[in-house]
């Protein structure tokens, strides 16, 4: 099986006023042609810097980025910024969180869409403006002729959603990132623009990084998920495996503080104590351990390696007893 | 006999655009004949999208936009506009809130323990009970206070800082508490904790909640009753868990089975509702779902529904719901309420 | 083997091992960020020996102002006794900038200073009640608008005539405009924010809320603006000393001195720009200045 993306020994570190913020550490990701991955985490987990990194959207004199990262076939850590630009939009997309700001407010949809196709094609404004069309029917927009000449703030949020992947798909990217697409989104829209995703990718045979906070969109989407904290990722692996039998204590704890539905109100949710931590030193150790019910103090040692499975990777030092440890007394 | 709160008939219409002589050309009906009722120590959940008035009816009962019309009553006294009726106004001081965005709630440039001691300190408190007060609550709310009294807004995580936001509303002793999205900003291993400490103090204080959420879930596990909410109307209401088990209104129906899969094997297939909630500046006649509803008859365009009593303290707008009106039972909504995973 | 359960005071301690150091006000923050910006300490440094020395003009100076020989008049920059030179009156450069210094620091600061309290409580009072009470405050500041800051100060100065209490009523009145507007602006966008509406929500009357809450978080944004107005209220100063309009002669100004001796020009040109120099310096480090404050006061979250 190839893998379109690998991902090697990341490392990326913001240089700030303050300080350096070790935002991601040591990061080893695999995604092969046509699946999904989620990478789950909390605020500052290092989820969304992780994903930018592929495009290289940080901000080249501020970032310190090593590692190696290859996308369909290309080390992007090496490229130019012409070979860059090329890159982006055509062979790998992104969706964001907020479509109002990716799109310009001051042009029509359609020929935001037309414009990116004419950049990476070369083609004709015509040849543009039909791809725009043709993107617009994929997404199932309704009426989509007229949508074409509408302004992005006459679209409602779903709709702009949907305008956006369209802006994304529109060069046939082999790889699409999407950040946080459906956070920003009403619940019985939310599902719209997942089960649209999930058609897209199928249709266009695409491979998709999917980042998310929230288990349930994790769920719908993924094939395969790494659960990313404090930097790193703590737990990888099948989205089924993972979700029902999590190894890594941060996992378990993530899943058993998540409001399930029909819950007994009688049951208190199994919070994990404390914060996330702050990331302005290399944390070399376990940084979940000061939160871990099952620290002991070789906790506070440097990571070895992680434990690997043929399919599963998760990094915790007291593993073998740790895993099956469920704190959800119902399952 | 009535409730312990009460709300009657609560309205509120913004203008928006004005011509030049300054009359608006266009209102938005955020909150139209919203009531509901709840009794001392419950939580009551509100539930709905973006734009179906929930937040508009928190900001109404705490006046801070003046209700076009209403009625609040608590514990036997009225409050709102009309004869015999307290001002608003005087309702604060039994009710308090606690906002979504735990850093924009704080005044960045006031320690926490200023922000907690300035409510009891305007109402009457000495500085010496009023410091007090604030170190006693910040106790309560799990923070240190030698740690914490002396630090500033930015200097606490959004967790922290939500803690802080309760101690504040808690500070003046207010038997309801409207918790507006309180918790819908945090991590999830944090909103575990802030849960956790709502539910301790609830009891502790003997406090009654309004739990405004989008977050079905969440609200299912914290409320008593219900109500779900839809372009600024009640469109059901009722004891949480005969709700979610089997929704009446088809929009209750829809947002349920909207929820994510807890496992890949339950994966949706289709959404439940098609195109986004309609803008509430000119919102459908007759029932306001009716575009969208997938059992809409074409009286649902012409008769506004009203809120039905259909047993076991449930209500629901809906003309197919009803009892008697020869609709239910025949086309039954189908729940696709999730079960935990196995 | 697991350790035991985290107690309750274990949770406090994770949650708030998250800050070690301890805590420092919010000024005391800012400080401490001013003080690590060199191009600050360096204009701050340059701002605080021109005030000395402005105060100490009379203990310091080696000659008197206003008193000269036409002998040594207009001797160049380094002349024995003379470091600066003489001006066209044979008076010493060196005495008469200082004291000059303590003419234009008074016209650039007083007028932004008493602008700045006055324009922040109308802004404030616009922005915070907003209604009738805008529209009355926002479109007579617009009517001040629809002239040049200079035309106005020469008018308003013109009309009441020279003097030096004059001109500074009248650069005070050219600044209260524009420093209004920022109040406006800026309270506007705090009353709308969270925690006005729950200090309203806990009782609190309008006036306690604007004294607690909308004030302090105004004050800074609009500090930052009135100290980069100074630098403009000098300029202007010295324009309306330049015209005749501020100070008379034989008071040292630098501005009226500038005026004086721009006809030696030619003769001169090292000693007849110098008191342009000093104007120029100090705006220059009120400006820089404020845009450090600026940076300092920018509290992340």
């Amino acid at each position: 099986m190839d893998n379109i993306v690998e991902v090697r020994d990341l490392c990326v570190t913001f240089k700030t006023s303050e300080g350096s913020v070790y935002a991601v550490s040591n990061v080893n990701l695999d995604l092969a042609e046509g699946k999904t991955l989620a990478l789950l985490g909390e605020s500052g987990s290092g989820k969304s810097v992780t994903m930018k990194s592929l495009m290289r959207l940080h901000p080249p004199h501020k970032t310190q980025i090593t590692g190696s990262i290859q996308v369909a076939g290309r080390d992007v850590l090496a490229l130019g910024n012409r070979e860059l630009s090329d890159m982006r939009g055509k062979d790998i997309a992104m969706v964001f969180q907020e479509p109002m700001l990716a799109f310009d407010p001051v042009f029509k949809v359609g020929d935001q869409i037309a414009e990116v196709v004419m950049r990476h094609e070369g083609c004709s404004y015509e040849a543009g403006r039909d791809r725009a069309l043709e993107m617009m029917e994929c997404v199932h927009i309704p009426s989509p002729r007229k949508r074409l000449d509408a302004y992005p703030h006459e679209m409602s949020g779903g709709m702009r959603q949907r305008a956006m992947i369209a802006l994304a798909l529109a060069c046939r990217p082999t790889v699409l990132l999407a950040d946080e697409p459906t956070t920003a989104l009403d619940a019985t829209v939310q599902i719209q623009v997942l089960l649209l995703l999930r058609e897209l990718q199928r249709e266009f045979g695409m491979s998709m990084i999917f980042v998310t906070h929230d288990v349930g969109v994790a769920i719908e989407v993924a094939d395969e998920i790494a659960v990313m904290y404090g930097g790193r990722i703590v737990e990888q692996g099948p989205v089924d495996e993972v979700m029902t039998d999590p190894w890594h204590p941060y996992t378990q704890g993530l899943l058993g503080a998540t409001v399930y539905p029909n819950m007994d109100p009688a049951t208190r949710l199994v919070s994990i104590p404390g914060a996330p931590p702050q990331l302005y030193r290399q944390i070399t150790e376990c940084a979940f351990a000061p939160r871990c019910p099952h620290a002991t103090d070789e906790c506070h040692d440097p990571l070895p390696p992680p434990t690997q499975t043929d399919q599963r990777m998760a990094r915790c030092i007291r593993l073998p007893e740790v895993a099956g440890a469920l704190p959800r007394a119902s399952v | 006999m009535t409730a312990f709160l009460q709300v009657e008939g609560l309205q509120k219409y913004f203008p928006i655009g004005k011509n030049f002589l300054g009359r608006p050309t266009q209102v938005v009906k955020a909150v139209e004949d919203v009531s509901f009722a709840t009794e001392r120590g419950k939580t009551l959940g509100i539930v709905g999208e973006s734009g179906c008035g929930k937040s508009t009816t928190a900001r109404l009962l705490m006046d801070l936009s003046p209700p076009d019309q209403g009625r609040i009553t608590i514990d036997g006294q009225a409050y709102g506009k009309g004869a015999g009726r307290k001002p608003i106004t005087a309702l604060r001081k039994r009710m308090q809130m606690v906002f979504q965005d735990s850093y924009a709630s704080l005044n960045a440039r006031l320690t926490i323990e200023e922000s907690i001691a300035f409510g009891p300190k305007i109402n009457g408190a000495s500085d010496r009970e009023a410091s007090t007060k604030a170190r006693d609550l910040l106790d309560r709310v799990g923070l240190d206070p030698d740690n914490f009294i002396r630090r500033y807004p930015h200097e606490l995580s959004g967790g922290q800082r939500q803690r802080v936001n309760i101690a504040r509303a808690l500070a003046i002793d207010p038997e309801i508490v409207i918790l507006d999205e309180a918790v819908s900003a945090l991590d999830k291993s944090v909103q575990a904790q802030v849960l956790n400490l709502l539910a301790d103090l609830k009891a502790e204080f003997d406090l009654t909640y309004l739990f405004i959420s989008h977050d079905l879930n969440v609200v299912q596990y914290v409320s008593d009753d219900v109500i779900v909410m839809y372009l600024g109307q009640v469109v059901e209401s009722g004891p949480a868990q005969a709700m979610y088990s089997t929704p009446a209104h088809p929009y209750t129906a829809a947002l349920l089975s909207a929820l994510p899969a807890l496992h890949p094997k339950d994966r949706k297939t289709r959404a439940p509702l098609e195109g986004d909630p309609p803008n509430p500046i000119s919102p459908p006649s007759g029932c306001r779902f009716h575009p969208r509803c997938p059992f809409a008859e074409p009286m649902c365009a012409e008769t506004v529904p009203l809120l039905a009593d259909i047993g076991g303290g449930r209500h629901v707008a809906c003309h197919m719901r009803v009892p008697g009106s020869g609709y239910p039972d025949v086309r039954p909504i189908v729940t696709v309420a999730p079960s935990p995973t196995a | 083997m697991q350790t035991t359960p985290k107690s309750a005071n274990a949770l406090k301690a994770a949650d708030g091992g998250k800050i070690a150091t301890k805590s420092r006000g919010y000024w005391a923050t800012v400080w401490l960020s001013l003080s690590r910006d060199p191009i600050s300490i360096v204009c701050a440094s340059i701002l605080v020996l021109l005030v000395l020395i402005a105060i100490l003009a009379p203990a310091i100076a080696p000659y008197s102002p206003s008193q000269g020989a036409m002998v040594d008049r207009l001797l160049p920059i380094g002349s024995p006794g003379h470091p600066l030179g003489t001006d066209e009156l044979g008076r010493d450069m060196l005495t008469r900038l200082m004291y000059g210094g303590r003419m234009s620091l008074l016209m650039g600061i007083l007028p932004v200073f008493v602008a700045f309290a006055i324009g922040t409580s109308l802004g404030l009072m616009a922005g915070f009640f907003g209604g009738w009470v805008n529209t009355l405050v926002m479109r007579t500041t617009d009517v001040f608008f629809a002239f040049p800051a200079v035309l106005l100060a020469i008018a308003i100065s013109g009309a009441l005539g020279p003097g030096l209490g004059n001109s500074m009523f009248a650069l005070t009145l050219v600044f209260i405009p524009p420093i209004a507007r920022v109040a406006e602006s800026v309270t506007t966008r705090v009353r709308l924010l969270d925690f006005v509406d729950a200090a309203r929500a806990s009782g609190a009357n309008s006036l306690t809320i604007v004294r607690v809450h909308v004030f302090n978080n105004v004050m800074g944004v609009v500090f930052i603006y009135a100290t980069s107005l100074v630098s403009v209220c000098m300029i202007l100063a010295a324009g309306l000393s330049f015209l005749g309009l501020g100070v008379k002669p034989p008071t040292a100004e630098w501005g009226l001195m500038l005026n004086t001796l721009r006809q030696s020009i030619y003769v001169q040109p090292w000693v007849s720009v110098l008191p342009g120099f000093m104007i120029f310096t100090t705006s220059l480090c009120f400006n820089l200045l404020s845009d450090g404050l600026r940076g300092a006061m920018d509290l992340k979250r």
